[in-house]
């Protein structure tokens, strides 16, 4: 039997106005597996979300959720929708709201009980489940969130920045519970800026830029992609100097992953850091580190789109 | 820095064009509206609707009908034979207050005698100053287009009284008279002394003037309220968009329409209890008929409760935002409430006003309450107003969901 995709994009499009949001957007999201969406504002990441929660109608192209469009999808419970901002009522306790949103979700009412009770469980919340949703902490808040987008059993999970505004603690909790949902074979689309979450939970990346996926696959291949077999090259300059400095660091090839940081893809000889050094500093840059290190995911993202690039 | 801050708002006030209405062009509107609505009430644009009956067709009876025919504070809007006809119409509503010009009454030149009043007034508690009004009227009306009437029952009354007069007499007439004179300060019983017999005021009215007033307020205050209430759970939609509630139902199978359907049947079941307690408090407090029309009553609260919640859940999904659809729609409400009868009796307000009153559901539900507590009127009664409200709510909750679509989908 083949097991379909959760989600299947093929050249996905939309224009709105003069500006080509979506532009012929390829990306598989397969069951059992976490896909982040990364990219800059305004590359098209929510609005390849709208277009897979059938939001936003594509001019041309498709998109299947396990084989249905998504109003079908919809129709079927095989959507989930986990917003940024905590979607919750806020009036209501943590049982009443995961209640509500379970049977507006499309649960049948004599599951509902049970579904809520499964989700507190999983999430840690069963102690929590008469307090009003106001008096619990952040990240506390976010699992709930999280659990509302889930009680349905969806075969794919949209993700909006998940764990913003959440401590290290909770964040590590979060990541647990969408390793679980992954492996219970749910596919999830995270888009996301924090590509160190990225980094850590996710086994795939779609990288995007300017309405299209520019490069997509395991954190691996993304990195291998914007640097080959090399190492990053990466450069901080003294805060309140970025602004001087971000003219001459985009000429020299750098991208900027940070506010007073930028990389550039290099090889492996150290000469290399110590002339790219040299000539910054002849140009006027302040720098205050050098340093030549394995490459990273938001290295690899800011490279593939030309994050803080010269003009 | 004040000069900085001075600026700022006076750019984001001038490039937000909704803030721009509401601030400028909105209190001009509701004033020129107001002004109409309570300068009518108290000026010369005051046009009573009257339902008159001649049941004497004499030539004095013939004049003072066309006199009053031409005034311009009355509208003439029914010519019942009889009594009872006029009391129907004043019952109903089809007209303000009621003129008959009795048979068996005294006859129009005849100030006093024996025999009723010649002319009855006949008001509906709910209406009770339209009745003072016509009297008024009818007075002034009497006096100067019958003067020889006048006239002749001031000489019926001295020919009756004092004839021949010697100087004894004169001394006694002048002593008479100067009893009819009140003392400074002496209450009088009524406006027109000695005329006051001229017309007899009657009150349509079953558990007392007072019960059937507190009746009509009851209805004009619960359709007010009930809009009121409405608004806050309708403009609430906008507060499920922000939270990003929306976002994560429609994701769902049923898309946005639960949020609208489940807030309309929330919102009349929520109308249907303030109406409920604003009548149970006119009932235990006022004695206003209550359990014993329940039926009637109950099919008016539910049209009301309907078309407060689907009006209002138009105007909610018509706005962009939570403060846009507050703002618009509270200042709607108070408009169509001013328009329709819950602030002011409509019967008090320029013709073109209780006109255009017709269009609010303030209006009809006042009316199918006034038919609802009316014992003598059969039930059915009230289902052309409840049809109007049912209507209006059918396509204000269509329009809400049509228009709250647009969310869906970009």
């Amino acid at each position: 039997m083949t097991i379909l995709p959760a989600l299947q994009a093929r050249e996905a499009s939309r224009r709105i106005d003069d500006r080509q949001v979506l532009d012929g957007v390829d990306l598989d999201v397969a069951r059992g597996r976490i896909v982040a969406l990364a990219g800059p504002n305004g590359a098209g990441k929510t609005s390849l979300m709208r277009a897979v929660s059938g939001r936003l109608r594509l001019d041309r192209g498709s998109v299947l959720i396990e084989g249905l469009s998504p109003a079908e999808a919809r129709r079927h419970g095989r959507l989930g929708v986990v917003p940024q901002d905590i979607a919750l009522f806020p009036h209501l306790t943590v049982r009443e709201n995961l209640s509500v949103l379970a049977r507006l979700a499309g649960v049948a009412a004599g599951a509902v009980a049970a579904r809520v009770d499964e989700g507190l469980a999983w999430a840690g919340l069963a102690d929590r489940a008469r307090s009003s949703t106001r008096t619990l902490s952040g990240g506390m808040r976010r699992r709930v969130n999280l659990v509302a987008g889930t009680l349905h059993k969806p075969a794919l999970l949209l993700l909006d920045e998940p764990t913003v505004g959440v401590d290290a603690e909770s964040e590590a909790r979060l990541h647990a519970l969408l390793r679980s949902l992954r492996d219970e074979g749910m596919g999830l689309l995270v888009a996301t800026h924090n590509l160190d979450e990225a980094a850590a939970i996710c086994d795939d990346v779609a990288v995007m830029r300017e309405g299209r996926v520019v490069a997509s696959g395991t954190l691996e291949a993304i990195v291998t992609r914007a640097f080959a077999a090399g190492r990053e090259l990466a450069i901080s300059v003294d805060a309140g100097a970025a602004s001087a400095a971000a003219g001459v660091l985009g000429r020299e090839g750098f991208r900027q992953t940070g506010a007073h940081t930028w990389v550039r893809a290099a090889g492996h000889a150290l000469a290399d850091l110590d002339d790219t050094e040299r000539r910054l500093v002849a140009a006027g840059v302040r720098v205050a580190e050098a340093r030549l290190r394995e490459p990273s995911l938001r290295g690899a993202v800011a490279v593939l789109t030309g994050a803080g690039e010269a003009p | 820095m004040t000069r900085a801050v001075l600026q700022t708002l006076a750019l984001a006030l001038w490039r937000d064009r909704g803030a721009l209405v509401m601030s400028f062009a909105l209190p001009v509107i509701v004033f020129v509206i107001f002004a109409a609505i309570f300068g009518g009430a108290t000026g010369e644009q005051l046009r009573l609707r009257v339902a008159l009956a001649d049941e004497v067709g004499d030539d004095h009876a013939r004049r003072l009908t066309e006199a009053l025919a031409g005034s311009a504070n009355l509208r003439l809007v029914a010519r019942p034979p009889t009594m009872a006809g006029v009391e129907a119409q004043v019952a109903s509503g089809a007209a303000d207050v009621g003129l008959v010009i009795r048979k068996g009454g005294r006859a129009l030149d005849a100030l006093i005698g024996d025999g009723p009043a010649p002319l009855v007034v006949i008001t509906h508690p709910a209406r009770a100053v339209a009745g003072a009004l016509l009297t008024g009227t009818v007075q002034r009306t009497y006096f100067a287009h019958l003067p020889d009437a006048a006239l002749r029952g001031v000489v019926s009354l001295v020919d009756a009284s004092i004839v021949e007069l010697s100087d004894d007499q004169r001394a006694e007439a002048a002593a008479q008279l100067d009893t009819l004179a009140p003392e400074p300060g002496e209450p009088m019983d009524g406006a027109s002394g000695p005329f006051e017999s001229l017309v007899e005021e009657r009150t349509l009215t079953r558990g007392g003037a007072a019960v059937d007033q507190v009746a009509y307020y009851a209805g004009a205050v619960a359709a007010l309220f009930v809009l009121l209430s409405a608004v806050l759970g309708a403009s609430s939609l906008h507060d499920d968009r922000e939270s990003g509630i929306v976002d994560r139902v429609l994701a769902g199978p049923g898309g946005v329409a639960p949020l609208v359907d489940g807030r309309a049947l929330f919102l009349v079941i929520q109308g249907g209890a303030q109406a409920a307690l604003i009548f149970a408090v006119a009932w235990l407090g006022y004695g206003v008929p209550l359990p014993a029309r329940a039926g009637p009553w109950l099919v008016v609260t539910i049209g009301l409760a309907v078309a407060a919640a689907g009006l209002t859940l138009a105007v909610a999904t018509l706005c962009q935002t939570a403060r846009q659809s507050h703002t618009v729609s509270n200042v709607a409400v108070l408009v169509v409430s001013a328009i329709g009868g819950s602030m002011v009796p409509r019967f008090l307000m320029p013709p073109w006003l209780q006109t255009a009153g017709w269009a609010t559901p303030n209006a009809w539900a006042i009316e199918g309450y006034a038919q609802a507590l009316s014992p003598d009127r059969p039930w059915q009664a009230v289902l052309p107003a409840t049809a109007v409200l049912v209507a209006t709510g059918a396509i204000g909750w269509g329009t809400a969901r049509q228009l709250a679509r647009r969310w869906e989908r970009m």
